[in-house]
């Protein structure tokens, strides 16, 4: 029990600063791509990654992401059943409320590994 | 009362999403000065109302020793008005926000388009430079 525990924390502190960075990446191209059409949006990479991102960073198994995890996964699925909807092809992706929900749960997700980072640095 | 990190992260995410609606426009600032150990590579202003909202993008010196240091990276966000023809810093988000990069990118790309730095290369005929006679 406790040597999966070490192992679990072990796990996250390796791989936390890779998925910090991805996260960063996606916001950055979500920034940019804010003013592109549905329709556009459907080609860009940055919503499989997403999905990536979020997945692996709840096998990290750290109990205070679960939360944000969470809230991104709902909005990340509802980001996705519109971009799959053909009727709203020419939305503006600045006008869907999931893409900026999405987009501020995965900022707070950044912030969150932040914050564990450095209480993980602490209890070294 | 006072303002949470969620807040500030709904705020500016806002001010992104009306940035890439081209709603307001950026312009260079100097208006934020950061401490000592900080320095301002640049920053932009926007006025919304009565209030300017400044993005900057710092280089902070972290001293491992007496003299020996590294620079980190880092992005500021702060609210101004003015008071008495002064401007005053009435508040600054939370250090470490990573939405504040985005709101940063977000600013630049805004200016430079604005500023159309492109435009003239953009402008240019391309079919009758590659045409042959």
């Amino acid at each position: 029990m406790e040597v999966r525990s070490l192992s679990n924390r072990y796990f996250a502190k390796q791989r936390l600063p890779e998925f910090k960075k991805q996260l960063e990446k996606i916001t950055k191209s979500m920034t940019s791509l804010s003013s592109s059409k549905l329709g556009d949006l459907r080609t860009e990479r940055f919503m499989s990654e997403t999905a990536v991102v979020i997945r692996q960073i709840t096998k990290t198994k750290v109990s205070g992401f679960s939360e944000v995890t969470k809230k991104a996964e709902t909005f990340h699925s509802e980001v996705q059943a519109k971009l799959r909807d053909e009727s709203s092809s020419d939305e503006i992706a600045n006008d869907l409320i999931p893409y900026w929900n999405l987009f501020s749960a995965l900022n707070e997700l950044a912030d969150e590994i932040d914050a564990y980072d450095k209480g993980a640095q602490a209890s070294l | 009362m006072s303002y949470s990190p969620d807040d500030w992260r709904k705020a500016i995410t806002s001010l992104i999403k009306k940035t890439s609606k081209n709603e307001i426009t950026w312009e260079l600032s100097d208006l934020f000065k950061a401490d000592a150990w900080t320095e301002v590579d640049r920053s932009y202003q926007c006025p919304i109302k009565d209030k300017k909202y400044v993005v900057s993008e710092t280089r902070g010196r972290h001293y491992v020793d007496d003299d020996e240091f590294y620079w980190t990276n880092g992005n500021d966000f702060s609210i101004f008005s003015s008071e008495n023809f002064e401007e005053v810093r009435l508040a600054s988000a939370p250090s470490d926000m990573h939405v504040i990069g985005s709101l940063f990118s977000a600013a630049e790309a805004n200016y430079i388009f604005n500023k159309n730095v492109l435009g003239d290369l953009l402008e240019w005929d391309w079919p009758s430079v590659f045409a042959t006679p």
